[in-house]
Parts: C-alpha cells; structure tokens; sequence
C-alpha cells in the first residue's frame, strides 16, 4: 500500500483506529486519552469518505507510534502546545456554525440555526510532529446587526476564517468586505483563510474556483472549498490553517 | 363601596342574537366578605375612548374598508371573503351572526369562546412545527392572500415612513403597501395632534403603539381587552429593544426611509415564540411540542420561581451571588421559564419584563443550546440605550445559566465562573433538585390544605379529603394564580383535571387576561376585589397592597365557600413561600 508523506498528518483517525484495535475495556486508559478524549467521541457518517479522509486513513501506520506520541506530549515543552484563537467571519447563512460543528463534534445538522452573537467551542488537533494544536473557535453571527461588533471576536486572533457560500455571489462580496476590514484592523500576521463552503451543491456554483483562487492569492489567503454536509476537506482547513501557524520552535 | 365602579362588559347594549347566556355576575366586595350584588350592567365604556370625535368610531366601518382595500394590494378578492369580521365570524362556526362594530367584551367572548379557540388552536397546531423549523410562519403569504387575511391576530413592527420591520404573517417587503396604509392611519390622527389607541371594526380590534420612529400595530380577532393587546405589542417591542437596542433609532434621524428588515434578519422564532407566550402555550423546546405551559407573566409583570426546598434554592444564590461579586451583572439561573436563582449586584435588579424577554430569546434562539455564548444583549427596562454582554450556557436540556456582564472583553472570566458555578451546583445537587422539581410541577388545588390548623410545609401533602379528587381541588376550586407585590413574583398552580383540556386552559387564560385587565382599568380602578360567575367559571379576585389573588372555581361553586377557600390559598402560599418564592433578589425599584 502506497502511503504519500505528508508533511503534517494527522494522526486523527489513526488514534480512532488504534482506539478500535488496541484500547480494550479492563486495561488502564491510556494517558493521551484525557487530553485528546475528544477523538474518541468523533462519529463519522458512515459512507461519507473525502479524499482528504481518504489520506488520514492511510496514515494509520501512525498507530504504532501511539505510545512514543504520548510520551513526547507528556514531556512536550509549551512551544509543542499552541493555543490558537480562531475566528470565523461571513455572511449569515454561508454555514459558518456547520463547519465548525462538524470539526469539532463530526457532526452535520441541516436544520438551520442562527448563530446568536458568536458562539464559543474548542477543538484540538494533534500533528504529526507531535504539536498538539488547540483551536478556541469564535463562530460568530453573520447578521448585519452584529457586524460591529465583529472586532470584539476578532480582536487578537491569531487566525481568521472568512467563509463564503459558492452558490451565491452575495455572500463572495461579502466576504471581500471581510478581507477588507481584517486587513485595516486585525492583528498584524492574522493567518486568513477563504473557504467557499457547500462545495457539495456544485451544479448551482455560482463563485468559481478560480476567481476566489485568485483573489485568496493577491491578498495573501490560504483557499479551499469545503463541505460541511459530507465533511469533505473540513479536516484539511484546519490542519493547513495549522501549518500556517507561525511557529517559536522553528 | 361603589358597585357603579365595578368591571363588566363594557357594552351592555350588546347585539349580538346568539348570545343566551346570563349576564355576568359582576360584584364588589370591601374585603373578601360577601358584599351587595354590583350592577351588572356596569358603568360603559366607550367602543372608542374618547380621543377621537364621535363621528371617528361610527366611521370605523371606513376605516376596515381602507385597512381591507389598501390601495396597493391589487388582487383583492370579494368582499364577502376577506379577513373581515365576517370571515373571522366563519371561522369561529358563527357564520350567521351579523357583523357589529360594537360587537365586542366580556359576555360576547364568553358566547362564542367554545367554537372559536377551537379553531385557532388548530390553527396554531397546524403551524406550530413550522414555527420552529423555518422560523417565519407562512413567508408565502401578503395581505391579498385570503390566508393571511383569516389569521386571528396579526402584529407589526413599521417605521413612521411606513416601511414595514416585521409582520407575523407574511413577507416583510410584500406588506409595503399594507404598512402605508397602516402609517398613513397613524400619521392622520398624529397631524391633528391626537393620538389613535385602537380602532374596533366589527370584531377585530386594531391596537396602535408609537413609539417614535416605530409603530407597532396588533389586529386581532380574538376579543382580548385592549390592555391586554397593549401590553402584548409593548413585549413586542421590548423584544426588539433587546435585540437592537433603542440606539436603532439613530438609523432612521439619518434616513426616515431606512428599511430595518436586514437588522431582525434570523430573529422570527424569537417573535412567533414570544406571540405564542401571549396566548396560551410556550413551546417545551427543543421538542416540537407543544406543551400547555402558560406564561402569565406576558401580563402579570411577575416572574415565577421553579418550587426549591429552601436549602437547595440557598446553595444555588450562594454560588451566583460569589460569582456576582467578581464583576458580574447579574447571574441568572433558569429552568425553561422559571427562575431557580437570581442575583444581582449591588442596587441593581432585574425588572420582571427584562427576564420574560431574556428567557424567551434565549429559549427561542436554538444556537445557544449547542455550545457556549456570549452575545450582546440590551435589557430594555435596565437600559434601553446599551448593550450588555450575556454569557449563556445550558448546564442541561431545560436549566441554563446566563451571566451578564457591562464588560466586553470578560468572556474567559465568565467561562471560569461558569465551571465554578457548574461545579457547585452538580456537588451539592442543585441541579438533580431542579430536573426533579420539573418532573413534580407547581402547587396542586388537590393539596390545599383543608384546615387552616392542618398546614403543610411540604409541597408534596396528600390530599385530605378523597371527595374531592377528579373534580378540582376543595369548593371546587379549580386553578389560582398569586402574585406577590413585593417580590414581583407569581406562583400559579398546575391545572385541576376539570381544566385539563387545552380549550379549557386557554378560556382560563383568557378570562384571566380580562379580570387583570378589569382589575386594572385607571378609568374605573383599581379595584381591590370582584366575583364574577359565568358559565364557564367562577372567577374571584382579591387585591391587597401585598399580593394579588387570581382563582378560578367550577360555575356553580358557592360563593361565601370560593372566599372561604381563597383564604386559605392565601394562608397556604404565606407557608410555602420559603420554597416557591425567591427571597433576597431585590425589588424591583426604578
């Protein structure tokens, strides 16, 4: 089996694997599991396999250095535990809340609910260089009425997610309108990502790739398209966004 | 003693052929001793109130035509069908009662309140999952729509030019032309330097707000008092205030033709939710359904405590009024629409409305169930001119905690207040108290005690006498409300078998709304106590500078045994009130 070098894979789905396959009940819980519990909650609709997923399974050759992960961490000096704050901007209704949701509990609600000021959650990702990565996300509400009070969520973050939705052309100007506005106040050095969420409705595209491609690269932007409804390249935007991260080790 | 004071149907000439049933039995007592049978006729109240030229109230009929005709809804359909009072007549199973502009209070309601709510309730069923799932109750719909037009009360939020904020029914930006008209009517009785207060046209009755630069407006078909639909419209308006603050107001000074609509985008549920609290029911979210729970409080300016052994509600303030002097506002924790402990810091309190309104966009606003919040928040009655920011977090499916702070920036402070808090309340089972307590419900009328001498202390006393069981509570008491003036606080008991059927409960809901409303009138009140018999219900009421008494007993209860037992329901909430009240909150006092 061919299993192509990433530079920073995730060792996610190889812990839910080694979870599977060596974690049985009766014998002493392994000490990683308090920190990186969540894994173990992660529940992936069944059937539902991206190509980014596609990747992380076959990184579960991984598994077999479970234990020497945990015994980097336990020893792992603060520069191998980032705290990142992250927030996410866009127009109301482009699935900001739905992305995060599905990175930080696996899961897809296609019932819409509005976001009310900005909601708080937390997520942790553990690299392959054994970094562990917490993400503190700030999901806020897309409506005009909060919009200024944007700066309060994105005041200090380290990173800024600006979401669109690739079926409207509205929401793409909005999140120019975004880029702009982060550009003139946010903290120098903000990692900025663009992502053109509900990938999966691509017969009522309406933003090509390439133009959202182009814009991302003049001002500076990591771009990917996602889909928050069959979780294709959610996992990818946070692990690029982690990669990005400026690094006080290196 | 004056029994011309006493409150009745305001219209004694009242028309209306298919009405059978006795007049009410209006009559006043000095203190809860029977007293002489008052004038049932009572004194009247004009259709109008006295604002306007006479010649006003006779035009009424004009005025539905050019609410029915606006002038910009191009497909109107015939007359006969519109929204009318003869279709609203239809609806009802009443079709053959004559249109009468005068056709309105108390006896008329009590004639035609059986096959009326059952029609709106099942209207409200058939929409109520539509409520939640989409927010906006039938988008579809705009005033030529004869839907739209049948719906039993409508609310509105224009602007003083007219543009329309938000409609209950239908598309905002459909109803343009509606809202026109509506400003129009308004902005007429404004230039001759009066202001309109309500319209009645057949049996709908149109109430007005200003609230400059917005107007809200309520038509409504569903013959509650005028103060009553007063009040709702300025909930109505203080939720919005909640929301957007009164700074919105700045928006229209640099433009009079703003169009708000954008502002109050994503906020529907939080309306449809708080219109539901108005009539009888509030949805048990998140399940969709309904579950009778009432909100008195959308007319009795009271909260209502979740009933606590004293203990338990005192390790619950002790945690939040720890947390409160750490910079918090005010600490709030709640189960559904019921209080468990409140604090605030020094002088500051929290008005009874501001928390009605609070719980209801909490309640209403599905995203803070998923994960914790932290939103910009106005409190109209502390302050309508600023935000505060509100941390909300649901300890589990019905209780959540709400920390409101002045300072944006203290969100991680109240996140570790949160887990202090959290924790207290798992280690000392405050929170296994409370979910038990919603699982038990309120006071019962089957437990009123029957001898003052044989007082409980305890919510859970079996009933004493087993005579009464299945038919209400002692003397056919059936259901009471009580308030306590000081501690602007109510305690209403679960419903009796006699008043299980929902139809049942909303008339009670009903009849209340009125007897408050009668109770008071400032043209004819206050009023300190009134019995009132019609052929749903006893009613008695009893005002004192300290509590007030809401009590509903079967029609044919004896009238010196329903003051006998208010008495003692008076005497049983005074030995409960250490559970079933919260103490140390302070009143309210600006």
């Amino acid at each position: 089996m061919h299993i192509p070098s990433h530079p920073l894979r995730l060792l996610l789905t190889a812990l839910d694997l080694a979870h599977t396959t060596r974690y049985r009940p009766g014998r002493a819980k392994p000490k990683w599991s308090s920190r990186l519990g969540f894994l173990f909650r992660r529940t992936r609709a069944p059937g539902i396999v991206s190509p980014t997923d596609g990747v992380l399974l076959l990184s579960c050759r991984n598994a077999g250095r479970l234990d020497g992960l945990n015994s980097e961490n336990s020893m792992a000096t603060d520069s191998k535990n980032i705290r990142v704050k992250l927030v996410l901007l866009g127009d109301s209704g482009v699935g900001k809340s739905c992305i995060v949701l599905r990175f930080v509990r696996g899961q897809f609600d296609p019932t819409s609910k509005v976001t009310v000021g900005a909601s708080f959650l937390s997520q942790t990702l553990a690299l392959e260089d054994s970094t562990i990565v917490k993400f503190e996300i700030w999901d806020t509400a897309g409506q005009e009425r909060y919009a200024s009070l944007a700066p309060l969520y994105y005041r200090g973050a380290a990173v800024a997610v600006v979401v669109y939705d690739i079926t409207s052309q509205e929401t793409f100007k909005k999140a120019q309108y975004w880029v702009k506005e982060l550009q003139k106040h946010a903290s120098p050095g903000i990692v900025m990502a663009l992502v053109g969420n509900k990938a999966d409705l691509h017969e009522k595209r309406a933003v090509s790739s390439q133009d959202a491609m182009e814009y991302a690269e003049k001002n500076g932007m990591f771009f990917i398209e996602t889909s928050a409804k069959t979780a294709n390249n959610i996992n990818q935007l946070f692990q690029e966004i982690a990669k990005r991260l400026p690094r006080s080790s290196s | 003693m004056d029994s011309d004071d006493s409150v009745t149907d305001p219209n004694p000439h009242h028309p209306d052929p298919s009405l059978d049933a006795e007049p009410a039995t209006v009559e006043q007592m000095g203190s809860l001793t029977l007293g002489e049978a008052g004038d049932a006729a009572g004194a009247e109240r004009p259709v109008g109130n006295g604002f306007l030229p006479a010649d006003f109230y006779a035009a009424a009929g004009e005025i539905e035509v050019v609410e029915e005709g606006s002038p910009v809804s191009g497909d109107l359909a015939g007359p006969s069908s519109l929204g009318g009072p003869g279709a609203c007549r239809e609806r009802s199973g009443r079709g053959d009662a004559l249109p009468s502009p005068s056709s309105s209070g108390y006896a008329g309601e009590r004639g035609s309140s059986g096959g009326s709510s059952e029609i709106e309730e099942a209207d409200d069923r058939e929409t109520m999952l539509d409520d939640w799932s989409r927010g906006k109750r039938h988008p579809d719909e705009d005033d030529g729509s004869v839907s739209w037009r049948k719906r039993k009360k409508h609310f509105f939020i224009l602007s003083n030019s007219g543009k329309p904020i938000y409609s209950r029914y239908g598309d905002e930006h459909k109803l343009a032309g509606f809202s026109a008209t509506l400003q129009a009517i308004i902005s007429f009785v404004e230039n001759s330097g009066d202001r309109l207060k309500f319209i009645r046209a057949g049996k709908h009755q149109v109430v007005f707000l200003v609230k400059v630069p917005i107007y809200l407006v309520c038509i409504s078909c569903t013959e509650e008092p005028y103060e009553a639909l007063k009040r709702q419209l300025e909930l109505i308006y203080g939720q919005m205030l909640l929301i957007l603050t009164k700074s919105v107001n700045r928006c229209f000074e640099k433009n009079p033709k703003y169009d708000m609509t954008p502002l109050l985008r994503g906020t529907d549920a939080v309306f449809s939710s708080l219109i539901h609290a108005f009539s009888w029911f509030v949805f048990s979210n998140p399940k969709p359904k309904a579950l009778v729970i009432w909100n008195p409080a959308t007319f009795l300016n009271a909260y209502t405590c979740l009933p606590l052994s004293y203990s338990t509600r005192q390790a619950a303030s002790a945690i939040l009024q720890d947390v409160a002097d750490s910079g918090v506002l005010f600490a709030l924790l709640m189960c559904k629409n019921k209080v468990v402990s409140l604090v605030g810091t020094q002088k500051a309190s929290l008005h009874p409305d501001d928390m009605l309104l609070l719980s209801n966009f909490i309640m209403s606003s599905e995203s803070f169930r998923t994960s914790e919040s932290f939103s910009p928040i106005c409190l109209p009655r502390y302050n309508p001119m600023v935000f505060l920011y509100a941390y909300v977090h649901f300890l589990d499916v019905d209780t959540y905690l709400t920390l409101l702070t002045t300072s944006s920036d203290s969100f991680y402070h109240l996140k570790d207040c949160r887990i202090r808090i959290e924790t207290v309340l798992v280690k000392s089972n405050v929170l296994s108290e409370v979910q038990r307590s919603m699982l038990d419900g309120g006071l019962r009328v089957e437990d009123l005690p029957l001898e003052s001498s044989l007082r409980s202390r305890s919510l859970t006393t079996p009933e004493l006498s087993s005579s009464q069981s299945g038919i209400g509570g002692p003397s056919g008491l059936w259901h009471f409300m009580y308030r306590s003036i000081y501690l602007d606080q109510y305690v209403s008991s679960e419903f009796s078998s006699p008043i299980s059927s929902s139809s049942q409960q909303k008339r009670l809901f009903r009849a209340y709304q009125r007897l408050y409303a009668s109770m008071h009138d400032n043209g004819t009140g206050p009023h300190k106590t009134q019995f009132r018999r019609d052929e749903d219900f006893v009613l008695l009421c009893w005002i004192t500078q300290d509590f007030e008494l809401y009590a509903a007993f079967d029609p044919l209860s004896d009238k010196a045994l329903a003051i006998k037992t208010c008495n003692r329901v008076c005497q049983w909430v005074r030995d409960l009130e250490n559970e079933i009240f919260l103490f140390g909150a302070s009143p309210f006092s600006w």
